[in-house]
């Protein structure tokens, strides 16, 4: 029994040392009967897994740790790169990522008002119109990334202006004041 | 959080078309299930299934179906599942506005599909947005905007008020400023009008003006002294209240309000915000506030002097309102900008000075100079274009301004060559046009300092209108505990959407010392934040005694704990003082008494002053063990009913941690104990040990017991055996 536990140790300890990286080769993404993303490595059906941007902002379609979704979501494998990937792979794979990392894409500011120590948004996204506010007071609500920004709202949802220079000059000035 | 909110009766009839029965829970959702934004949306559970509404479109699936209703938590929203025959489907989504309502939600449609049909699942999380106006609440139940009590200006007369009699008497003085500052001019007038324009003044004439003019001056000089002085007392008052408010209210406020906000920004409102307000009570106000006494005498007496030249100087006017007006926003914009700038530069220093070492060690002064320097250009550089632009705003302010006088003396000229003014009234006249400018030209700032000195309320007002998030109840108990602990179906976690701890249930007898073990981020602190009472539970209850902790008085259900954590904090102060924390009454054989259960005597008698040596921030530097052992002394002194040690022997070498287990097994008796360890062998002496995982307490025994089990403690030993004898081979 101790000798089983040392191997299983061992076997632990082996897995954190070593990156596997899941390839069109040896990974089969497919999707579940829900709509989901499934994964098959040889013989062995993980069924519905977690899809995780380890670089959501700088890498988000490299790096994708692809974890088992309950317990303690070990993690079964890396993709380093989802455009290695056939194109349906990546279109099922990026339709999930999409749902854990909704970040609407601001594509016009309407208003933006300030009152009582916080900016209240009105703003058209590509996922249809919709108003949030954001707490003026404190830092790293809106952050500035050479031209895209990101908006944190008091929900902690989070907004996105992929080109600040796209915006007009009028929505550069409403803008201008939580840049 | 209210959890069933009413449906409109178009869908209510709709839903009971489908079910027959009536919401039990109802809350909004804002996305469609293919992610885009929607209003008038809404997912329930009734007690034959779950519901979801898309508009007028509705989603139901009955639980004779269902296995299981999933909330799976995403980085930016929330995602409802249903999970049929094995295979999990999406059923609705929302944004994180609703998350935490959802999940409750979600929760109490699990309990009504097991059957559970009369529990009722709460949300203690407090409203975020105005249910009226959508407004958002911060930390406090009233809508800043709904109630019609808020309003920055309304809270600093409110200030006023509550210096009322230090305001009449520096209104007395402006008063009394204002008619010496108009009747220099009037003497002025006279003596020209008298005795020189007529050509019969003498030399005695002229040093009886001279003499009148100077007392005049210097009664003037003492009144402005009486009136800054009262204005600054007024500022001092009126900061150290607001400070002392401030104070009171962050140790008031919960952990979990403290944690929301950052340390430099705190600590930018405490003190860079108060010492704005107070200087706009000893400078903007007194000397603005005395210009609009200025303002409305001077108008008053050049309208009785000449109606016709004052309508010309005042014509000018409307021009300076609508450019002050015009440019309001602006000046708004500007300060904010410059005072969100500061903040980041703030907390930028806060940062470096408490990472010092790191960055010395990894050799990172250079990044982090640039990135200070970064900080800091950008906030030079906006207020370099701020200096700008107000170095270009208020010549042109002057110079509008400066055009009323040019037309009076032109107007008022021509008026004495036909006779109908004196020479004197011209000069008394063109003196007051002048002055006018002053009051004026001062009201221009007025706007700039109010909105400033506003902000800065507004950001004190943040802080005093949060509400704690754990409460104290009326007639809360105070009383002596024997430390019988029972956690009963717990649910808790720092953001109610993903509970950290997921049904605890444990039953701790007085007395009895609980080990904890698991994995990190399995609950294991958590677990004891919540016996410490720092945050109180969502669902379930924790009972102390038999009496739910609620319900305990704070302060005296904590004077009846020690903690000792794994890092140890030191107040600056001395090795008394930081003993003597925990009890202030303590006699100095008390605190030697614990030092040496601590087996912090024999170090403390090495240092240079013994127990008045001091340490903190720049006193005395402690190795991690010595202060560990300082905190167990601090925690032991005040003979605690309820023990935490988390990780408390982890910074001792081998031989102090011997000395201190066998001190604290000492001590143990007679008060209930929980310790965390991740060494096991700290743990032996444990009477339970608790294992946490995935959220619960998955096994509970004693070492043997467990062990017998076979289960997650046994593999835990094992690995650490292991660990041990490879440790030993090499």
């Amino acid at each position: 029994m101790e000798k089983d536990i040392l191997e299983l140790e061992n076997q632990k300890v082996q897995k954190q040392l070593t990156i596997n990286y899941l390839t069109e080769q040896n990974a089969q993404f497919y999707e579940t009967k829900g709509g989901f993303v499934g994964l098959k490595i040889g013989n062995e059906d993980y069924g519905h897994v977690n899809l995780i941007r380890t670089f959501p902002f700088s890498a988000p379609w490299e790096f994708i740790s692809v974890r088992r979704l309950d317990g303690k979501q070990e993690e079964i494998g890396i993709i380093d790169n989802l455009n290695n990937f056939d194109s349906s792979v990546f279109e099922l794979i990026s339709k999930q990522l999409e749902i854990r990392y909704f970040m609407p894409k601001i594509t016009k500011i309407i208003s933006i008002s300030e009152e009582y120590g916080h900016a209240y948004w009105n703003v058209l996204t590509d996922k249809g119109k919709c108003s949030f506010a954001t707490s003026a007071g404190a830092s790293g609500a809106v952050t500035k990334n050479e031209d895209r920004v990101i908006i944190k709202d008091t929900d902690e949802n989070r907004f996105e202006i992929e080109d600040v220079t796209k915006l007009t000059a009028k929505e550069l000035k409403k803008l201008d004041l939580f840049l | 959080m209210e959890l069933n909110l009413p449906l409109d009766s178009k869908k209510l009839n709709k839903l009971k078309e489908v079910c027959s029965d009536t919401p039990i829970y109802c809350f909004p959702v804002d996305l469609t299930k293919g992610g885009l934004f929607t209003t008038d949306s809404f997912v329930g559970a009734t007690k034959s299934g779950i519901f979801l509404f898309e508009n007028e479109e509705l989603n139901y699936h009955p639980f004779d179906k269902i296995e299981k209703i999933i909330n799976r938590v995403q980085t930016n929203g929330t995602l409802i599942t249903v999970k049929i025959n094995g295979e999990e489907y999406p059923f609705a989504r929302c944004s994180m506005r609703y998350a935490s309502g959802v999940a409750s939600v979600v929760r109490g449609a699990n309990l009504l599909l097991k059957g559970e049909v009369e529990r009722r699942i709460q949300n203690n999380d407090k409203e975020k947005h105005c249910p009226k106006c959508g407004r958002i609440l911060r930390g406090t139940a009233v809508c800043p905007k709904c109630n019609k009590t808020g309003g920055n200006l309304k809270r600093f007369f409110d200030i006023c008020r509550e210096n009322k009699l230090m305001l009449m008497v520096i209104i007395f003085f402006m008063l009394l400023d204002t008619a010496v500052g108009v009747s220099k001019e009037y003497i002025l007038r006279i003596f020209v009008d008298n005795h020189l324009a007529t050509g019969t003044g003498t030399v005695g004439d002229v040093l009886v003006f001279f003499a009148i003019y100077f007392g005049v001056i210097l009664i003037g000089l003492v009144i402005y002294f009486c009136k800054a002085y009262f204005s600054g007392k007024l500022g001092v008052n009126v900061v150290y209240k607001l400070r002392k408010k401030l104070s009171v209210k962050l140790q008031e406020l919960s952990l979990s309000n403290i944690d929301s906000r950052n340390t430099g920004e705190l600590v930018e409102r405490i003190m860079g915000d108060t010492t704005r307000v107070s200087d706009f009570l000893n400078r903007s106000f007194a000397h603005s506030f005395n210009q609009v006494f200025y303002f409305i005498t001077l108008i008053t007496i050049m309208l009785i002097m000449n109606w016709k030249l004052a309508l010309i100087s005042f014509s000018f006017v409307p021009f300076m309102v609508i450019f002050t007006k015009t440019f309001w926003p602006k000046i708004h914009r500007i300060f904010s900008n410059l005072r969100r700038k500061m903040d980041v530069i703030q907390n930028k220093l806060q940062d470096v000075l408490s990472g010092i070492r790191i960055v010395k060690t990894y050799g990172k002064e250079k990044t982090e100079i640039e990135q200070f320097r970064s900080a800091n250009e950008n906030y030079a550089e906006t207020n370099y274009k701020n200096e700008k632009f107000f170095a270009i705003f208020y010549p042109i302010v002057s110079l509008v301004f400066s055009f009323g006088t040019y037309f009076i003396i032109y107007a008022g000229g021509l008026n004495v060559l036909q006779g109908q003014m004196t020479p004197g009234e011209l000069m008394q006249f063109v003196a007051y046009t002048s002055m006018l400018l002053g009051p004026i030209h001062s009201m221009t700032f007025l706007p700039r300092d109010i909105i400033n000195m506003s902000t800065s309320l507004e950001r004190i007002y943040d802080v005093l209108g949060e509400k704690p998030k754990v409460l104290q109840r009326e007639n809360a108990i105070s009383r002596e505990i024997t430390g019988d602990v029972q956690f009963k179906d717990v649910v808790f976690g720092y953001s109610s959407h993903e509970p950290v701890l997921d049904g605890v249930t444990l039953d701790v007898k007085a007395g009895e010392m609980i080990g904890l073990v698991g994995s990190s981020g399995a609950g294991k602190s958590t677990l004891i934040n919540l016996v410490m009472r720092l945050y109180d539970v969502d669902e379930g209850s924790i009972c102390i005694d038999g009496v739910d902790i609620r319900d305990y008085n704070t302060e005296s259900y904590h004077s009846q704990i020690g903690v000792v954590l794994q890092e140890t904090f030191l107040f600056a102060g001395s090795v008394l003082q930081n003993i003597r924390f925990s009890n202030p009454n303590a006699t100095m054989s008390e605190i030697i008494m614990a030092a040496k259960v601590a087996n912090a005597h024999d170090f403390i008698c090495r240092l240079p002053d013994g127990y008045n040596t001091y340490v903190g921030e720049k006193g005395h530097s402690l190795s991690g063990g010595e202060k560990q052992r300082i905190a167990i002394a601090r925690a032991i002194l005040n003979n605690p009913k309820i023990l935490i040690l988390d990780e408390a022997t982890s910074a001792l070498d081998t031989e102090s941690e011997y000395l201190v287990q066998q001190a604290l097994e000492r001590l143990r008796h007679n008060r209930t104990t929980f310790a965390i360890a991740h060494r096991l062998s700290t743990l032996r002496c444990a009477d339970r040990i608790a294992v946490v995982d995935d959220h619960k307490i998955a096994e509970i025994g004693s070492h043997n017991e467990l062990l017998k089990k076979k289960g997650i403690y046994y593999n835990l030993v094992m690995a650490q055996l292991q660990m041990n004898k490879t440790a030993d081979k090499s």
